[in-house]
C-alpha cells in the first residue's frame, strides 16, 4: 500500500518516474550503532544541511553478522538530471531519533553523479565494510565521502557486470 | 517545502496588537540547546556556502543562512538573513530580522550593528499598510494566498512589501471579499471590507438542475480515467523493495 501510494503521488503529478534499486552490503552492528537510516536527496541539498525526514522509511536493523539489504529510491521527473546525495546514518535508534544519536556522527556519505533515467529502473550496490568510526566534526565525515560515477550504475542492459556506459554516455541516456 | 523548509519553519508569527494597528512579527528560532562543535562547524559551512552563492542564488542563500542560524544562533547568519531579505525586496521580514538581531545579540560588531540599524530604518520606511475597515469578528483573511493572523484590532493594519497584492476575506457563508492592487512604498491604503450573508440555493433546485448532474457525471468519469492512468503508471515501474525512499529535493 505504501509503495502504491508513493507511486501514485509521483505518477499523479508528473507522469514517468524512475527507480534506483540500491543494494546495501552492511556490516555487523557496532558499538551502540545497531541501525542504519538511509536518506536520499537530489543535488540541491548539501550534506552539511539538516535533512528533515518525512518519509515512512523505518530504518534497517544491523545484526551480529554482515548482511545484504535492498531499498528502492524513487525519483520524480524533475529530479532525474541531478546528482544524488545519500547519507547512511549509523544510529542507536531505527530512525536516528535516540537522544544521543545527533552527538556522534557515524555516517557514510555517498554522492552519485547520476542515478535516474526517465521511466527506467537502475541498480547499484554499495558495500560498507565496517560501521564508520564516529566523527567529532563534519570535516571528518566529509573525508570519508564516496563519489560514484554514473557509469557504475547498472541500467538499460541485461549485462550484470557492465560496462554501463558507451564512452561518456550512460546506456539509459 | 520543509526547509524551504527550516526557513519557513524557522520563524514563527507573533501577533502584536496596538489600538489602531496590528502586525505580524517574524522571528527566527535559534537552537534549543548549546550548539555542539559539529553543529557550529556545519553552521559555518552553510554560512560560507550561502555567501558564495548569494549573488547568483539569493533565495537559496537565504535558506542556507536560516539553517546556519538554526544550528548556531550566531549573529552573523541572522545579519545575513536580514541582508538577503532586503536584497530580495522582502522589507517586512528584513526589518524583523534586523530588529531581532539588534534586540537579542549584544555581541554584534559595531559596524554591522550600525548597518543593521540603517537597513531596518530603510525597510521600515518602505513597508506599505493595508488598513482593513469594516471587518467582522473572526474573519478568515489571506494575503497573497497566505493566511493572516487577525489580532482583533480595528481597523486591521496589515504590513506588506511594496508591489502588487491580493487580499481575500471570508466570513461564515458570506460571499468572499476580494481586493487586489498595487501598494506603493510607504503607502497606507484604506480598504472597506464588505461582507453580506448570502441565501443558499435550496436542495430541491440543485438536485433538479441538469447542469449540476452533468458536472457530477463529468467529474466521476474524469476521476475514474485518472485512477486507471495512475494504476497503469505505477504498475509499470513499481519499486522492488518494501523499503521505499522517495528522493527529496527540498526537505
Amino acid at each position: 500500500v505504501q509503495r502504491l501510494l508513493i507511486g501514485c503521488v509521483l505518477a499523479c503529478g508528473c507522469g514517468e518516474t524512475a527507480v534506483l534499486e540500491l543494494t546495501l552490503d552492511l556490516p555487523a552492528a557496532g558499538d551502540e550503532r545497531e541501525f542504519v537510516y538511509v536518506q536520499a536527496r537530489s543535488g540541491t541539498r548539501l550534506f552539511e544541511e539538516v535533512w528533515s525526514d518525512e518519509s515512512s522509511f523505518s530504518g534497517i536493523a544491523l545484526g551480529p553478522t554482515s548482511q545484504r539489504t535492498d531499498v528502492s529510491i524513487v525519483a520524480a521527473p524533475e529530479q532525474l538530471d541531478s546528482l544524488m546525495r545519500v547519507k547512511l546514518r549509523f544510529c542507536r535508534a531505527a530512525r536516528c531519533d535516540h537522544p544521543l544519536d545527533p552527538s556522534g556522527l557515524s555516517e557514510q556519505w555517498i554522492e552519485i553523479e547520476r542515478a535516474f533515467y526517465d521511466g527506467e529502473r537502475t541498480d547499484l550496490t554499495i558495500a560498507v565494510l565496517a560501521v564508520p568510526t564516529p566523527c567529532a566534526n563534519i570535516s571528518c565525515v566529509r573525508a570519508g565521502l564516496r563519489v560514484i560515477d554514473k557509469c557504475e550504475v547498472r541500467g538499460c542492459t541485461e549485462d550484470e557486470a557492465g560496462p554501463f556506459c558507451s564512452g561518456d554516455r550512460h546506456l539509459c541516456e | 517545502m520543509l526547509l524551504r523548509s527550516i526557513g519557513r519553519l524557522g520563524w514563527v508569527l507573533i501577533a502584536i496588537g496596538t489600538p489602531s494597528a496590528a502586525f505580524a512579527q517574524h522571528r527566527w528560532l535559534p537552537p534549543d540547546h548549546a550548539p555542539t562543535e559539529a553543529e557550529l562547524e556545519r553552521a559555518r559551512v552553510l554560512y560560507e556556502e550561502g555567501q558564495r552563492i548569494e549573488a547568483a542564488e539569493p533565495a537559496r542563500a537565504l535558506e542556507l543562512f536560516e539553517q546556519s542560524f538554526l544550528l548556531s544562533g550566531a549573529w552573523k547568519p541572522l545579519f545575513a538573513i536580514g541582508l538577503a531579505l532586503h536584497d530580495l525586496a522582502r522589507c517586512v521580514e528584513a526589518r524583523d530580522a534586523m530588529t531581532q538581531l539588534l534586540d537579542t545579540h549584544d555581541d554584534v560588531e559595531p559596524e554591522y550593528a550600525q548597518r543593521a540599524l540603517t537597513l531596518r530604518d530603510e525597510c521600515s520606511e518602505r513597508i506599505a499598510i493595508m488598513s482593513l475597515e469594516g471587518l467582522p469578528d473572526r474573519p478568515e483573511i489571506t494575503v497573497d494566498g497566505v493566511p493572516y493572523l487577525d489580532s482583533g484590532a480595528r481597523p486591521l493594519a496589515i504590513e506588506v512589501d511594496p508591489g502588487e497584492h491580493a487580499l481575500e476575506v471570508r466570513w461564515l457563508d458570506a460571499d468572499p471579499f476580494v481586493w487586489s492592487g498595487v501598494m506603493g512604498p510607504g503607502s497606507r491604503v484604506p480598504i472597506a471590507v464588505s461582507l453580506s450573508l448570502r441565501e443558499g440555493p435550496s436542495e430541491t433546485s440543485l438536485a433538479e438542475s441538469p447542469v449540476f448532474w452533468t458536472l457530477v457525471g463529468t467529474g466521476v468519469l474524469a476521476v475514474a480515467a485518472g485512477a486507471v492512468a495512475i494504476v497503469l503508471a505505477v504498475l509499470a515501474l513499481e519499486p522492488n523493495s518494501d523499503q521505499v525512499i522517495p528522493l527529496c529535493s527540498d526537505c
